[in-house]
């Protein structure tokens, strides 16, 4: 019943992204010689103000919705129609955008750069879903993430990934979000934004790069559940963190726990924690002396990390467009002019300002993103350390629960426990 | 088995997925020439055959000033450059006679006798030729950009880009009309600007000449408003505009035909009052044979104007101002 409910879903997205195919072109698309690419349309998205607040009123209600759901009614179909809602509502409907995946960056410009006035809707879908998060568990990624949502009618064969392959992709995210802070801070790109794999879906346009990467995906997703959220989305990273002191969050058993090994396959992705045995918990004394070396080594992983990182940090600037311009006209100077000139610099030099001014400029973005490569390394390098460090640790359990962090509180292994 | 096979098939992917982001982010922002849209896309459609040049250089005046933004040229060979907050006047030698300071910076200039019209964000602000400001015209609104500038005696008309329209002022500023509406039952096509270009001239029965530049089309409207006719076609040869949002620029003759600036390209051609093409007046790239002059690759030209004898004064990139005229005069 539920397969059948999905394949419908699944042909109800398919005609949404064939809906504008009777669209024709207004004007006759002018020719291009040559490799030039014609650049997709970019939908601006500026809404009134009182949309805006409508849209943090939607979000508020959903999350209040889906935690009550999850965590009061323990019902999956609530959560299964409230991604539907969401994926038309903040996917389709709104085109993806402002989305909480994305605010982040809204969030790190704002705290770096004091010229960049931060709209209140970036801060409301930043802060929203963390808030309850800290209180329900991660009911966001549940069911009020288009993103989630999109990936979560695919999910149709999904099968369990071994843990030194989830720890390792796992580390994706991190690194992930470690550039997007310093992309946002340094003011150069929203690459969160840049590389969204389903916003072009939902807005019938876009890249065929990006449409690419979105179907690989979506690809993926049917045999790794939701491959974006798990090991990509950086939003998501925060998240986790602050799932992880949640006070309410859902539990399988409503009671007790039976260990009837029903929900032991349940989760898609894996974000179950099985009943350990009682021969580990005895082993004490190995894990104590592992714990104290993983502790000594951290620091040490925080500073070869952050070096190695910094090492790259001119590859990471490159991506700024002064940088990049400052760079090429070096270049020319050393080099001499070349035939062909690109657009940009031409247009630099007509614009009159001093090459100096440029270079100054450039050289000071250089400088942050070295301080900010430091700091994104020694932070992979801390996390690195705590994670071995957490492994040393042993937590008995007798019962089947839900890993607080990477639980996407999906309520899918609710309908599998006999304990009413 | 066939688990694990779905599950090295999946992680490839996804890492495959990863590893094209990170080239994307990484690699292909690296250099501005490889990226470049308009280096050697256009190499071809830039070659001339210098048997088609049918103007010659006859003067190069060296302004001196900086981001100038636009040119006129009255009955008396004057010639008037707007920009960088200031107008200045040269006569028909190249000589400096007179600058003035206006109070904004001006994006485009229009001449009508001793009055003078500056489009200036979304205001047109009128001046006398001594420099006195007579008054600042009411916007169409504020988001507006006036783009170009034309005088037909009567009526000042303002080409608003960001407004895609045409607005049609008496001479003390009253905002009579707005042209360029899509309409369904005269024919009016609406004007589709995919960027800031957006020309208007007069021509020489007193009507309208628009560049509906996405349409790359010059679009003829009676002063009045109403959509009449339009010529230009999408193309890489001479017939027609290529690229993006052309033509950038144009200017009428004193005969009716056109002369029109191709950007990308880099190509000034002239054509009849009917839209047939007949010649080049400068162009970049490799010409086929000599040539009196190169504009020099992504040289972009600012503004061209009219003067009364059918010279063609083309401004540059490098706030020169070039004068043409026909080879066989």
């Amino acid at each position: 019943m539920r397969s059948k409910t999905q394949i419908y879903i699944l042909v109800l997205i398919i005609s949404l992204l064939t809906l504008n195919l009777p669209a024709i072109q207004r004007f006759p698309r002018p020719e291009f010689e040559g490799k030039y690419q014609i650049p997709a349309t970019q939908v601006t998205n500026i809404q009134p103000a009182i949309l805006q607040y409508l849209d943090i009123a939607v979000l508020i209600a959903c999350m209040s919705l889906i935690s009550w759901f999850i965590v009061k009614r323990r019902w999956r179909k609530g959560v299964f129609w409230m991604s539907l809602f969401s994926l038309l509502y903040f996917g389709f409907y709104r085109k993806g955008c402002i989305c909480p995946v994305g605010s982040l960056q809204n969030v790190t410009m704002a705290l770096f750069n004091h010229a960049y006035k931060i709209p209140l809707t970036a801060v409301a879908f930043f802060t929203i879903p963390l808030g309850f998060t800290l209180f329900f568990g991660r009911t966001f990624c549940a069911g009020v993430c288009p993103l989630g949502a999109i990936q979560d009618f695919f999910a149709i064969r999904p099968v369990s990934l071994k843990p030194w392959i989830r720890y390792l992709l796992g580390l994706i995210p991190i690194v992930y979000l470690g550039l997007a802070l310093l992309y946002a801070a340094t003011g150069t790109d929203f690459i969160v934004c840049r590389y969204d794999p389903f916003v072009e879906i939902f807005r019938h346009n876009g890249s065929y790069f990006m449409f690419f990467i979105g179907g690989a995906l979506l690809l993926t997703g049917i045999f790794i559940a939701r491959p974006y959220c798990r090991f990509l989305c950086p939003y998501g990273v925060l998240l986790n963190l602050v799932s992880r002191f949640s006070k309410n969050h859902v539990s399988i058993a409503p009671g007790a726990c039976i260990s009837c090994k029903l929900c032991e396959n349940a989760c898609p992705y894996d974000a179950i924690d099985k009943p350990t045995g009682l021969s580990v918990k005895n082993d004490n004394r190995e894990l104590i002396k592992k714990l104290i070396i993983y502790c000594l080594v951290t620091p040490l992983l925080v500073i070869i990390c952050g070096w190695t990182i910094s090492k790259y940090s001119g590859e990471f600037a490159q991506v700024n467009f002064k940088v990049r311009l400052a760079n090429e006209l070096m270049t020319i100077e050393r080099k001499g002019e070349p035939v062909t000139p690109a657009t940009e610099i031409t247009t630099f030099r007509s614009s009159g300002k001093p090459v100096e001014n440029l270079y100054r400029e450039a050289a000071s973005i250089v400088d942050r993103f070295y301080a900010g490569s430091w700091i994104m390394g020694g932070f992979i390098g801390l996390i690195l350390g705590i994670t071995l460090a957490r492994l040393t640790i042993y937590k008995y359990r007798k019962e089947y629960l839900v890993n607080k962090g990477n639980c996407l509180s999906c309520a899918r292994c609710l309908e599998y426990c006999p304990v009413k | 088995m066939k688990q694990k096979i779905i599950i090295a098939f999946s992680v490839v992917l996804l890492l495959f997925a990863i590893f094209l982001i990170a080239r994307d982010l990484f690699h292909s922002s690296h250099s501005m020439t490889d990226a470049s849209c308009c280096g050697d896309d256009f190499t071809s459609a830039k070659q001339v055959d210098s048997t088609l040049i049918g103007y010659k250089r006859i003067r190069i005046i060296e302004t001196g000033l900086k981001n100038l933004t636009g040119i006129a040229v009255n009955e008396k060979g004057d010639i008037f450059a707007c920009g960088n907050m200031q107008v200045s006047i040269f006569d028909a030698a190249g000589t400096k006679t007179k600058t003035f300071n206006v109070d904004s910076v001006p994006g485009c200039i229009a001449l009508s006798g001793n009055d003078l019209y500056l489009g200036s964000g979304s205001h047109v602000i009128h001046y006398d030729t001594i420099g006195r400001k007579l008054a600042v015209w009411k916007p169409y609104n504020n988001e507006g950009y006036i783009a170009s500038l034309a005088v037909n005696g009567k009526y000042i008309y303002a080409a608003d880009a960001l407004n895609k329209r045409v607005l049609k002022y008496s001479p003390d500023g009253l905002l009579l009309q707005d042209i360029g509406k899509k309409d369904s039952i005269t024919g009016a096509p609406g004007f589709v600007l995919p960027s800031l270009y957006f020309d208007i001239a007069f021509g020489s029965f007193n009507d309208l000449w628009v560049a509906n530049t996405g349409r790359l089309q010059i679009e003829n409207y009676t002063s009045n408003g109403h959509f009449q006719s339009s010529w230009g076609s999408s193309s890489f040869d001479n017939s027609g505009f290529g690229g993006c949002c052309n033509p950038a620029h144009f200017a009428i003759l004193p005969d009716g035909g056109f002369v029109t600036y191709e950007k990308g390209i880099d190509k000034i051609k002239v054509f009849d009052p009917t839209g047939q093409f007949l010649s080049i007046v400068a162009a970049a790239g490799s010409f086929k044979g000599n040539s009196d002059f190169q504009l020099g690759n992504n040289h972009l030209v600012k503004d061209i104007a009219i003067g009364i004898n059918g010279s063609i004064y083309v401004l540059d990139a490098y706030n020169q101002i070039n004068v043409f005229r026909k080879k066989n005069l």
